[in-house]
């Protein structure tokens, strides 16, 4: 009984081996299936129009905004990417119309990693934290999230 | 000979894996985006998926919802009934870092306290073209990292 479903199980992945796919892949599908035009993936600021007020810090459900400023109007948003779940509540209660949500297809697509805690996104940097200033604090985030894999790893075994 | 039977072992797991679905207290959402994934319009049989009813003939654990600590011990055991090569994927936000039930008492914040993951999958449901593409990716990452660990040995032994 078992040899003969080794030999089945064994014939069928030799013979998947062999085939090649039969239907369209993905890439090949999303050409001619787009998703439809509605849809909602990750926000996206205007710096132009920003203020640094952080209502959309204040009014994420899920928060995956984080804002760091100074007295003046600079300052800079990131946004943890597994976290956002495209409700699109920053858009609505953002009194300056800035953020929008972005709706391009090919992104919703590749929304998916290998390394969760360190997948960071700077999505506004003003003034004074533009350049050097924003890269920095990115990479110290960054730089957190490998420790918190770390403590994670321990707290596994 | 051992090469050569290696490199045909790991083309046919990678063409033939077989998945368990597993909801550790979540809405159902992403759930039935992952059965929507296998049905024909989003062919996930196409490279070679199925669907199985036991962790005993499983080799993908495909986990929704954010873990509960009552379902945490479970999720352990059926992950540790899988066969040898077990890889895991986490499918939507709950289950990624803990998403609207992170500070929650009674929620793991993300699967990856308990288990060690393979891939992520983002989106609150996130779309079936989403899961294909994370699966496939996950799928092309394994026979590289299956292969590579038989050449980073061959030159220790010499």
């Amino acid at each position: 009984m078992s040899k003969k479903k080794i030999l089945v199980m064994g014939g069928e992945a030799i013979k998947n081996q062999i085939k090649g796919p039969v239907t369209l892949h993905i890439s090949e599908r999303l050409e001619k299936h787009p998703p439809p035009e509605d849809i909602r993936t990750i926000p996206r600021i205007i710096e132009e129009k920003c203020i640094m007020c952080g209502t959309c810090v204040k009014v994420c459900p899920t928060q995956c905004l984080w804002m760091e400023k100074d007295d003046k109007d600079n300052g800079m948003i990131w946004l943890l990417r597994p976290q956002c779940m495209w409700c699109g509540h920053c858009q609505t209660y953002c009194p300056k119309d800035a953020i929008h949500i972005d709706r391009e297809p090919s992104l919703s697509v590749s929304l998916f990693s290998f390394n969760v805690r360190q997948d960071y996104e700077m999505i506004c940097a003003k003034g004074s934290f533009k350049g050097e200033k924003a890269e920095n604090k990115l990479a110290e985030i960054i730089e957190e999230g490998a420790k918190t894999i770390k403590e994670i790893e321990e707290f596994r075994s | 000979m051992m090469g050569w039977l290696k490199k045909l072992a790991v083309n046919c797991a990678v063409r033939s894996p077989w998945i368990i679905h597993m909801n550790a207290g979540g809405c159902n959402g992403c759930d039935i985006e992952i059965v929507d994934a296998l049905t024909p319009r989003f062919d996930l049989e196409q490279y070679g998926i199925l669907l199985r009813g036991t962790p005993r003939q499983a080799e993908v654990l495909v986990i929704t919802g954010a873990v509960t600590l009552q379902v945490a011990e479970r999720v352990k055991r059926v992950y540790e009934q899988m066969p040898a090569p077990k890889f895991v994927v986490a499918v939507g936000n709950c289950c990624t870092t803990g998403g609207v039930f992170q500070e929650c008492p009674f929620v793991l914040g993300g699967i990856d306290k308990m288990l060690p993951i393979d891939a992520w999958v983002y989106g609150c449901p996130p779309r079936p073209e989403n899961i294909i593409a994370a699966i496939v990716a996950l799928l092309g990452k394994l026979k590289v990292d299956l292969i590579g660990i038989e050449k980073k040995e061959i030159p220790q032994e010499q």
